[in-house]
């Protein structure tokens, strides 16, 4: 057995261990693969014969890299994933999460795929998702009632492909910018949100490789996107305009208001 | 799927419980007479059978031994190879082998009383 073919089945050994390792904390995880790999080097170094039963003797002595990582996470104070992987559970809790978050995310907190924090995250995206549609809707009453005309067109949220109607009052420019991305926002709560909850949740999966850990990051900084989207472009309910009511108003909020969906 | 921890638990068995629980107490009795690197202290682990079931067991417990203060490390040059990570006791290493010395020796003379004779008790 050549140094190549030896490393080669080292470096699996070693990877499979800090694969299985999760999300151990980078310390005790260089430590953990610097011992192994130093017992390795000093069995090899020790035996009488070096060839590959020897090499795979060596590994099978210091145990299953799963059942090492099994080991180092419990004694790290880490809940470890029961084996076999996902189930029916997991996918039904992200497929649900998208056509009925409730429910998705009910199912997504019994199972044990996922970390707590993890099912933090997405159930605050998803009620965020809730609060986009809540706040939307809070600023088409105060429309109706004749404080913000301007806010009246987003909140319409009515079946795509239906027009509205009656015709849109005149608005400036600016409103209309407004009104979109008001829209937008409902959009983004209504389908959006539930849609981003059941994604991160299939990309936090465990037990995955550690590299995913990347995504905390990743999706921390859409939801702070989604909070300053929310700060700049929704102005206060009750903020002054130099508009008019425009009188098919309401008629507009009863088409739209009463389909949720 | 759903996760039953108590099943879990059971299935590991008590005495693999046990077992895990003194390991720890047995690496810090190899290191009282002198400090002792981590392929050496597997070695004289495996020299009794019983003791380890798999040899990588025994990193996950010296990290942690050293996580809690009761051993500490060196690095040290050596003639065969590349530098090897020494550990010995600390002070706080000591007295936890200590208690646990004592606290054994009646618990498992207390064990071993029911085991022999306990239809005479």
């Amino acid at each position: 057995m050549n140094d190549r073919e030896r490393d080669t089945v080292i470096n699996d050994y070693l990877r499979r261990l800090s694969r299985a390792l999760g999300d151990a904390p980078g310390e005790a995880r260089r430590e953990l693969l610097e011992d192994v790999r130093g017992h390795i080097d000093e069995a090899w170094a020790s035996a009488p014969t070096r060839d590959r039963a020897t090499l795979l003797n060596i590994l099978a002595r210091l145990g299953e890299p799963e059942a090492l990582a099994r080991e180092e996470r419990e004694r790290l104070g880490l809940v470890t994933p029961p084996e076999g992987g996902p189930g029916l559970l997991e996918v039904a809790a992200i497929v649900l999460t998208v056509l009925f978050w409730p429910i998705g995310l009910l199912l997504a907190w019994l199972s044990p795929h996922w970390r707590a924090l993890d099912k933090t995250l997405a159930t605050a995206v998803a009620v965020l998702g809730l609060l986009l549609i809540v706040g939307t809707s809070f600023v088409a009453l105060a429309a109706v009632s004749g404080q913000a005309p301007v806010m009246v067109q987003p909140v319409a949220t009515a079946p795509v492909g239906a027009p509205p109607s009656a015709p849109a009052p005149v608005t400036p420019q600016e409103n209309v910018a407004q009104a979109v991305a008001a829209r937008g926002l409902a959009l983004y709560g209504l389908f959006g949100a539930p849609l981003t909850a059941a994604a991160y949740l299939a990309l936090r999966l465990r037990p995955r490789p550690h590299r995913a850990a990347l995504l905390l990051p990743v999706a921390v900084l859409a939801g702070v996107l989604v909070a300053i989207l929310v700060l700049f472009l929704l102005p206060a309910p009750g903020a002054p305009s130099a508009h008019a009511t425009a009188v098919n108003a309401p008629i507009q909020v009863q088409q739209g208001g009463g389909d949720g969906r | 799927m759903l996760y039953n921890k108590t099943a879990m638990q059971e299935k590991q068995g008590l005495i693999t419980q046990m077992r895990k629980g003194a390991v720890e107490y047995c690496v810090l009795a190899l290191l009282a007479g002198r400090e002792r690197y981590g392929y050496e202290l597997v070695q004289a682990l495996s020299r009794v059978d019983g003791m380890l079931v798999t040899e990588g067991t025994v990193y996950p417990i010296l990290s942690r031994l050293k996580r809690e203060g009761l051993v500490a490390t060196d690095w040290r040059e050596s003639r065969e190879g590349p530098p090897r990570k020494y550990y010995r006791l600390t002070p706080a290493g000591q007295a936890a082998l200590a208690d646990f010395q004592t606290q054994w020796r009646v618990f498992a003379r207390a064990v071993e009383t029911f085991l022999e004779r306990g239809g005479e008790l």
